[in-house]
């Protein structure tokens, strides 16, 4: 996954003015054209499925509200992560939620899928995931978050600062911190590949 | 082996920068160099595949989607909060925690006017001459007593002596119509 694509980034602008002009069925599309990342993004940062959800949502919400102040400088989607991101990371600070214990999520629904198609062959890639699941949840909330737009969105580190208001050497730094203490607590697992 | 001949402190900044190589987010020189030192020296070639890995059981493993119900109930929750958010607004600090979240810079202006208030009020104190003790200051309702030692008049002017016995002062008024 790369940054963007230009045609997407141009459609995204249409139809943030058609919303500005009060068509609510254009924010709908752009709702489900990123109800997927938004609720990604929100779920590597809480690692909670109906904190995620709802963080999700309320990001949407609020992005409609106060879509008149959107100038439109960055991508859509730039700014909505902006929302995203700020909302997930004063949620785990009001919950101190920083090191929950994941819950009934959809990696669980992975795992188990993948049990039953083939279960000896699923037991490493099983205990793998769980092992990569608890290191990310022991990184700290704004690390999590860059890692989480860089490796899974793909995020270029221009993007990520914009996103999460910080300077690109700070973005390094967080990823750096980040892929280093992955590295240290998989241990094995990081060279198994 | 030219690899040995690599000092420590430039591998340790080699892999500080793996990161960003592996990321496509080094300028192309430094890209160059980079490379061409990973070629060379097994120590940072192993921990750019570390790194590789690593990124690669990210991907696979941390990437989740949408539930299906949740996906389809998504834009009605949205809807929802829309709804939620336009109703008249409270005041309180519901109200004002919103307010600083949406616009961050209010902190900062908030804080600039307080430390402009607190300056203010710091350097009046500091800097405002100092009164005399109160004890020199005559009482507030004693009214200086006033003695009318004489008034003299004529058809254009007149003149009133005044005197204050308590601060010995004479004070000569002296009147004189306009003449038309």
């Amino acid at each position: 996954m790369g940054s963007r694509p230009e045609r997407e980034t141009r459609d995204d602008h249409e139809l943030v003015l058609r919303t500005k002009r009060g068509d609510r069925s254009a924010f709908e599309i752009l709702v489900s054209r990123y109800q997927d990342r938004a609720y990604n993004v929100a779920y590597q940062i809480l690692r909670h499925h109906e904190d995620a959800l709802d963080v999700a949502q309320e990001a949407f919400a609020r992005a409609y509200v106060s879509i008149a102040c959107f100038r439109g400088t960055a991508g859509f989607y730039t700014w909505l992560y902006r929302i995203v991101v700020n909302l997930a990371i004063d949620h785990t600070r009001v919950r101190g939620r920083q090191n929950p214990i994941p819950r009934d999520d959809p990696e669980r629904e992975v795992a188990l899928r993948e049990m039953t198609a083939d279960p000896a062959a699923s037991l490493e890639t099983k205990e793998l995931r769980q092992q990569i699941v608890r290191a990310v949840t022991c990184l700290p909330a704004d690390q999590r978050a860059a890692l989480t737009l860089r490796e899974i969105d793909g995020l270029s580190y221009q993007e990520i600062a914009r996103i999460m208001n910080c300077s690109i050497g700070t973005v390094m730094s967080r990823l750096y911190a980040a892929r280093q203490k992955l590295q240290r607590i998989l241990g094995h697992y990081a060279k198994a590949q | 082996m030219k690899a040995l001949l690599f000092g420590r402190s430039e591998c340790s900044t080699v892999v500080q920068r793996l990161g960003a190589y592996v990321d496509g987010q080094l300028h192309d020189s430094r890209q160059k160099q980079l490379e061409a030192h990973v070629r060379d020296c097994p120590r940072c070639a192993a921990e750019l595949q570390r790194l590789l890995a690593l990124r690669e059981q990210m991907r696979r493993n941390l990437a989740v989607s949408l539930p299906g119900e949740d996906a389809a109930r998504f834009w009605d929750n949205v809807e929802r909060k829309i709804h939620k958010a336009k109703s008249p607004p409270r005041w309180g600090a519901d109200r004002l925690r919103e307010m600083f979240w949406f616009y961050p810079k209010l902190w900062w202006a908030s804080a600039a006017v307080l430390g402009t208030t607190v300056l203010l009020f710091t350097a009046d104190m500091v800097l405002r001459p100092s009164m005399p003790p109160p004890t020199s200051l005559a009482p507030i309702d004693a009214q200086p007593r006033t003695v009318i030692e004489s008034v003299e008049g004529g058809p254009n002017s007149s003149v009133v002596l005044f005197s204050t016995p308590d601060q010995q002062l004479k004070i000569i008024w002296v009147l004189e119509r306009e003449r038309s």
